[in-house]
């Protein structure tokens, strides 16, 4: 058996040398027998006597090689070349197919690359699986439980008492800015709990993480990133122990985390972590810090699960846990009920699982329609070439011989088409990602590894063999004296232009569905676009630095921001100013409980809003409507009396039908000690603080003299460019602290800009494919239409002749290209509305926009039928010009 | 003929030495009285198969007249084989002789 086995591996090798051995051994046979004929008598046929005795040399030749070798290598590698060989013989149809499928595969290639990066790769921690993500679901008893923030109180418990978990961290981020070296240096970071690197997995490759122990208040431990120890410590391994200025206060550095570690992934990558020590401190001896307020939700949570415990089980627990903890609290957490936990994973991309989805498909159309154009070529190339397949049936070629021989000519031109695809792809990948770098994790890693190119070797596979398939078997059926005959009007012919008919109506309603979900994308886009944000973003400049409590309390703040507006309001090119925290748009928000004087309601149903804090003139710095009362000015300090203002949405909502100014609110958040009610002294218009495709949410006011929120956002109306103030602003700053670095320095513009990405983006994309889509159908159509023009020469010239106008001629050969059209239309319809009534069923995909959008489905509807026209209107013209003598003389 | 018979004949032929392929051809065609005609366009690939499978052996070598020739030998195996192939034959052939004797 393994000597047979090498006998042919060396037979497959050596070729040359055992068919030459072969021929020796016949020759001598051959000549054996003619010596014996000779000896015998009849001398002089002998030769031939001998060779007719002994059979066809040929045959004996071919049986054993048969027996020797891998036969159906050999015979592939054959196809192959006489594949290349035939395409290299119409090089402007190869060069048609393979251009087709390049686009088809290197589309598909790039999609999947993301898609792979995105949501199929496993995250870079141990047991990636394992590790869950953590929310407190807040309800409002009718609603369905939201995912949100967790206070430390309820962490500690839920840490404590989950059995099902081998360890629960807390995050939140945190910006610190880090002083004593050559520059101050603003940095984002994370501040996390005693477990966090051994819950995530990773422990430092210098040092050590942290330790319960260091939770405790006082401690100054953190540890660093790779990136930051190499760019602001110089990769100095002496690092660990060494103490480090943040905010002005010293830190421990006890660790360095190894190269490319991130967590938490979405955000900004962190370039520190510290413990919670400093949540646990408090400047204010009658306040309670952060790590007792049971009602203050900003944490994040991750688990990881016992080995052996489900994930259902997990859950479960924690959800008991919850439930346990808004009986024991009712007052902090009735709202809080249930636990919200999903794997990590689910969490980071849950959300683009929509979006790509959506590509995914929309890509894998355009390769379909690729397939089904290429399709139509091969057939069209198949009937042409009927005559060479009749010979080789003929000559003996077996039907599954000749079959096997065109697939492997299809498949010669996938992988050709799939070679061509990957730098297409690579340059599309690129695109991809520069133009949508924050909003996607992980998309930064997107790139042709292994199991992308595995896919793209797949996928050239399977359209080989669907493009190629139909003409393969086509050709090859049994009918093939048929092909013989000279001339045109075989049934066969009119069999192949059904089929190609069909191609092209699917090809058509593909189109369709695709532009159709393209246009309301586009439209939805549009929708956007015009909403109105309720302020007005365009020559707004707005920078942010973080005033360190170290060294400025809460008055010095105040004084500081005073002060700096005052400045600023006198720089050329800035004609208002004011501060802001948290900044609309910007993607932070906080929320706070109230209760309205005169309908007090227990704690625990407490009602909550938006809540801003900001400086006098912020409403006028960026342009919200004042709708009655007044804004804050310099009167409304820490003494005077409290006051808030609200939007139109908090009025409508918690006043109805009355006049809301005059009335009071208590939120429930204050300096020091108990909160006081507050009067309501305006209403301002509503403003998207959020996103754009969401309702006007309640939102109030408090002015910064009256309640402390930390370091807030600087915004300058300018009547110059907005950036162009920027170093000015950096100046007056920096003249007033030079330790205070400057960060996000945006204008309102790039926020507004930067919320819209995402349905620009989409609506972009699905619009270039839909535009392949319609291309390659259109030189689908017109492929067809032109060929059939050409089959039927003889007829239109007997038509010329018999008297037809050249108008009726074009007439009806468009009548014919058009009835195909039509019916991929209606077709397309039909599937439109299913796939865009299933498109907007998921979540927050259209946005202002029916499915059944009666302008996006006329108009693309049109769009089509005006290029169909004219995809067929150029062969009927030419059928109009032929030359009736020559098309009669056509055979 | 049918392969496994013509297998066996072959193998006969070269049980009492190695011989060229005309040789094989030639033995078997005057040990059957001229009745058996091998056609060498079935003689060589029953040759190369049975080498194949490891029951004959070749070598190259000089010919009666010092001509170029391949000769083919029997392996251990190749004589295990027919003998069993023989047993098994003549256990066949009675077999059927009887039925066709009953009449």
């Amino acid at each position: 058996m393994l000597s047979e086995l090498r006998l042919r591996l060396k037979a497959l090798f050596v070729r040359r040398r055992f068919d030459q051995d072969l021929d020796d051994e016949m020759a001598f046979h051959l000549a054996m027998r003619e010596e014996k004929l000779g000896a015998s008598g009849a001398n002089s046929d002998a030769h031939a006597a001998a060779r007719k005795d002994f059979g066809n040399p040929a045959l004996a030749r071919e049986r054993c090689r048969e027996m020797r070798s891998f036969v159906f290598l050999e015979t592939f590698w054959q196809d192959v070349r006489y594949g290349l060989r035939v395409l290299r013989h119409s090089p402007v149809f190869t060069a048609i197919a393979v251009i087709t499928l390049a686009l088809g595969i290197g589309a598909n290639t790039a999609i999947f690359s993301i898609v792979n990066a995105v949501l199929l790769k496993p995250l870079p921690f141990p047991e990636p699986d394992r590790l869950l993500y953590i929310n407190s679901g807040f309800s409002n008893q009718k609603d369905v439980a939201r995912p949100f923030a967790m206070s430390y109180p309820d962490f500690l418990d839920w840490r404590a008492s989950a059995k099902s978990l081998s360890g629960m961290a807390s995050y939140h981020d945190d910006s610190f800015t880090l002083t004593g070296l050559e520059q101050p240096l603003h940095v984002n970071g994370s501040t996390v709990s005693g477990d966090f690197f051994s819950v995530v997995g990773v422990q430092p490759f210098l040092g050590r993480g942290f330790t319960r122990e260091e939770e405790k208040p006082g401690t100054r431990v953190v540890v660093l990133s790779y990136q930051l120890w190499r760019s602001a410590f110089h990769g100095d391994r002496g690092i660990v122990g060494r103490a480090i200025t943040m905010d002005k206060q010293s830190y421990t550095v006890v660790g360095v985390m190894p190269a490319g570690f991130v967590f938490p992934m979405d955000g900004q990558p962190p370039a520190l972590w510290r413990t919670f020590a400093a949540d646990g401190e408090t400047t204010d001896p009658k306040g309670r810090p952060m790590t007792g307020q049971r009602g203050a939700h900003f944490l994040l949570a991750v688990g990881r699960l016992k080995p052996g415990v489900s994930l259902e089980t997990g859950r479960e627990e924690l959800n008991v846990i919850a439930r346990n903890l808004a009986a024991q609290y009712p007052n902090t957490n009735k709202k809080f009920s249930v636990a919200i936990v999903t794997t990590e994973l689910e969490h980071l991309v849950g959300e683009n699982r929509t979006q790509l989805m959506i590509l995914l498909v929309s890509v894998a159309v355009v390769l379909l329609i690729a397939c089904l154009n290429v399709a139509n070529l091969l057939l069209v190339r198949a009937s042409k070439r009927n005559r060479e397949i009749a010979v080789r049936a003929a000559l003996g070629a077996r039907r599954m011989r000749v079959v096997r021989q065109m697939l492997t000519e299809s498949v010669v031109m996938g992988f050709a088409g799939a070679c061509l695809g990957i730098p297409l792809a690579l340059w599309g990948l690129k695109a991809f990602i520069s133009l949508n770098a924050a909003k996607m994790p992980r998309i930064q890693s997107a790139g042709l590894d292994g199991s992308v190119l595995a896919f793209t070797a797949g996928i050239a596979l399977l359209t080989s063999i669907i493009f190629g398939l139909v003409p393969a078997l086509r050709a090859s059926s049994p009918n093939l004296s048929e092909f013989m005959k000279e001339g045109r009007g075989t049934t066969s012919g009119s069999a192949h232009q059904r089929l190609r008919g069909l191609l092209v109506i699917l090809e058509t309603t593909l189109g369709l569905t695709l532009l159709v979900i393209a246009g309301l994308l586009l439209r939805s886009f549009n929708r956007i676009l015009s909403v109105d944000p309720g302020m007005n973003p365009h020559h707004v400049l707005t920078v942010n630095f973080d005033l360190p409590e170290k060294k400025y309390d809460e008055q010095q703040q105040i004084t500081f921001y005073t002060e700096l507006l005052r400045r600023l309001r006198n720089v050329p090119g800035i004609t208002s100013v004011a501060a802001v925290t948290p900044l609309p748009l910007s993607g932070n928000g906080a929320i706070i409980t109230f209760q309205i004087e005169g309908h007090p309601v227990p704690e625990a149903e407490a009602p909550s809003a938006d809540i801003k804090v900001v400086t006098p003139n912020y409403f006028h710095t960026l342009q919200i409507p004042l709708l009655g009362g007044r804004d804050f000015t310099e009167r409304d300090d820490a003494n005077a009396p409290g006051v808030v203002v609200i939007n139109q949405a908090f009025a409508q909502r918690y006043f109805p039908n009355q006049n809301a100014i005059g009335q009071h609110i208590t939120p429930g958040a204050s300096n020091h000690g108990k909160p006081q009610p507050r009067e309501i002294v305006g209403v301002v218009g509503n403003v998207k603080s959020r996103r754009l495709d969401v309702e006007d949410r309640p939102e109030y006011y408090i002015p910064d003299t009256q309640l402390n929120f930390g370091s807030m956002s600087v915004c300058v109306r300018t009547s110059v460019e907005p950036h162009s103030v920027t170093s000015a602003v950096r100046g007056v700053v920096a003249s007033m602290d030079p330790d205070l670095p400057l960060y996000d320095v945006k204008s309102m513009d790039e926020y507004l800009a930067a919320t819209l990405s995402t349905p620009r983006f989409q609506a972009i994309l699905l619009e270039g494919f839909a535009g392949l889509a319609l291309l390659l159908t259109a030189i689908g159509l017109y492929g067809v239409v032109a060929y059939a023009v050409a089959q039927r020469t003889h007829e239109i010239g007997v038509r010329i002749t018999l008297g037809a106008s050249r108008s009726s001629v074009i007439k009806m050969v468009l009548k014919s290209g058009f009835q195909l059209t039509a019916i991929g239309l209606a077709g397309g319809i039909v599937i439109s509305l299913v796939a865009g009534r299933f498109i907007s069923s998921l979540s927050s995909v259209l946005f202002g926009v029916k499915p059944t959008d009666a302008l996006t489905f006329g108009s693309v509807v049109g769009i089509m039928a005006l290029v169909s026209l004219a995809a067929c209107y150029i062969p009927a013209w030419r059928a109009s010009k032929v030359d009736p003598m020559v098309a009669l003389r056509y055979e | 003929m049918v392969q496994g018979t013509l297998d066996m004949l072959v193998l006969k032929a070269l049980e009492r030495g190695p011989m060229h392929g005309y040789g094989v051809a030639e033995w078997i065609h005057e040990s059957s009285a001229d009745v058996l005609r091998v056609e060498e366009g079935a003689l060589y690939p029953a040759l190369h198969r049975l080498e194949l499978k490891g029951m004959l052996k070749s070598e190259w070598g000089a010919s009666e007249n010092n001509r170029r020739a391949k000769y083919y030998a029997l392996t251990a195996a190749g004589r295990k084989y027919l003998t069993a192939e023989q047993e098994h034959w003549s256990r066949m052939t009675s077999a059927i002789a009887r039925v066709l004797q009953r009449a």
